[in-house]
């Protein structure tokens, strides 16, 4: 037996009757033009993915969110009365007339006193000196009197609590300081908030407190460091400050 | 320098489809899946058809493609059914007569041969490829087409032997 010749004569009867359909050509490209289109939704769609995760940070970096937004607890942003603050003052512009408050809200804690008696309270002090910060956490006693640094043209205006967690508020006055990121080293992903309209710098610090810095106006910045105890009133006590 | 245009495609699709067609059922298990080996063939050369040259012949690259693509289908259609059917082996039938019998087993036993082996003798045997063309078209050497050949026309041999001898050739 020849079997190739068996071979090819077996194959050619089991394909004689088949044809492909006259829409061959019309059915591949379709199927080519299909492809094509979900090539292309599948590129989008990694780009769009890739795009994103690329420029969350970035985002995240140059939004300015509202002082807060990312906390529980709405601060007052204009420095007024929150209700139910376990402590509240009238703020007060140093060096200006703002009117003391009159009656010291009700509670029982008492106002720090970062002066040279430095009486162990810790509701803020309706004393001209210190009336700028309006607002402050219960259980906060002054360490010391507000100490003044100096530095070539700058003046620093150092006040420090600590109690039911620690805190400290730097008021730095220098000519030509404009920009927050003078006022220290910017953190690798800055997160941008802002205070009173002003932009300010956000960052957690490396022991789990929290730092905001921001330009209260040319020539006067403000640095607010919290402990970990308190970095969830970060926000609320930088919005009372008015330096 | 132009390349092939969508035309050249249609018409080439219309004088070469059923032939392609042919290998593609000789290569496969199903009539279905030869249809769309093939249209996923000429898709893949459709892709890139404005590059071919005009005055040489598509048909050896689509050949290429559409017989590499049957080669690894069945290579993963083989996996999984053995796998997923465990069938008993096929028991042979009696025919009208004993040639349409042989050609049918014959087909039979060409479809159990592995891929590549059924590849070098669908090439070799149905398309009339030269061992040199079949070894370039499967990208292997001569020396491995003279040996697919020659192991699978012995397999068929020996098939064809223990399926025959019981109906008395």
């Amino acid at each position: 037996m020849d079997l190739e010749n068996e071979l090819r004569l077996a194959m050619a009867e089991h394909v004689a009757d088949a044809t492909v359909g006259g829409s061959l050509a019309m059915a591949v490209r379709e199927r080519h033009r299909r492809r094509v289109a979900r090539r292309r939704v599948a590129l989008v769609t990694a780009a769009v993915g890739l795009l994103a995760t690329a420029m969350a940070p970035a985002y995240q970096a140059l939004r300015a969110t509202p002082a807060g937004d990312h906390r529980p607890l709405r601060p007052s942003l204009g420095g007024t009365a929150v209700p139910n603050a376990p402590a509240q003052v009238q703020p007060t512009s140093p060096g200006t007339a703002r009117p003391a408050p009159s009656a010291a809200p009700s509670g029982t804690s008492q106002t720090p006193v970062p002066s040279a008696t430095a009486p162990a309270t810790t509701r803020p002090s309706p004393l001209p000196g210190l009336s700028w910060i309006g607002y402050l956490p219960s259980g906060l006693k002054a360490v010391g009197p507000c100490v003044q640094q100096s530095a070539g043209t700058r003046r620093t205006t150092v006040c420090r609590w600590n109690g039911s967690g620690t805190l400290e508020v730097d008021v730095v006055r220098a000519p030509g300081l404009v920009r927050a990121e003078q006022l220290g080293a910017l953190p690798v992903l800055p997160r941008y908030v802002t205070v009173h309209g002003n932009r300010a710098i956000y960052l957690v610090r490396p022991d789990g407190g929290s730092q905001l810095v921001w330009i209260d106006r040319p020539g006067v910045g403000v640095i607010v460091i919290a402990g970990p105890s308190l970095s969830d009133q970060l926000t609320r006590i930088a919005a009372g400050i008015r330096p | 320098m132009r390349g092939r245009d969508d035309g050249s495609f249609v018409e080439f699709v219309a004088e070469r489809g059923n032939a392609l067609l042919r290998t593609a059922i000789l290569m496969c298990h199903s009539r279905h899946d030869a249809e769309d080996a093939l249209q996923s063939a000429l898709e893949k050369a459709y892709r890139h058809w404005d590059r071919l040259e005009p005055d040489t012949d598509p048909e050896p690259y689509v050949r290429r493609i559409l017989v590499n693509l049957l080669i690894s289908r069945a290579r993963r259609w083989r996996v999984l059914r053995e796998i997923q059917v465990a069938r008993m082996p096929e028991v042979p039938t009696t025919a009208p007569t004993h040639e349409v019998e042989l050609r049918g087993t014959l087909v039979d036993e060409l479809r159990r041969l592995g891929p590549r082996q059924r590849a070098v003798l669908v090439l070799r045997y149905w398309e009339d490829l030269s061992e040199l063309q079949t070894a370039e078209l499967l990208g292997c050497s001569v020396g491995t087409v003279k040996s697919q050949a020659s192991r699978g026309l012995a397999r068929l041999r020996e098939r064809i032997d223990v399926t025959m001898t019981p109906m008395g050739r």
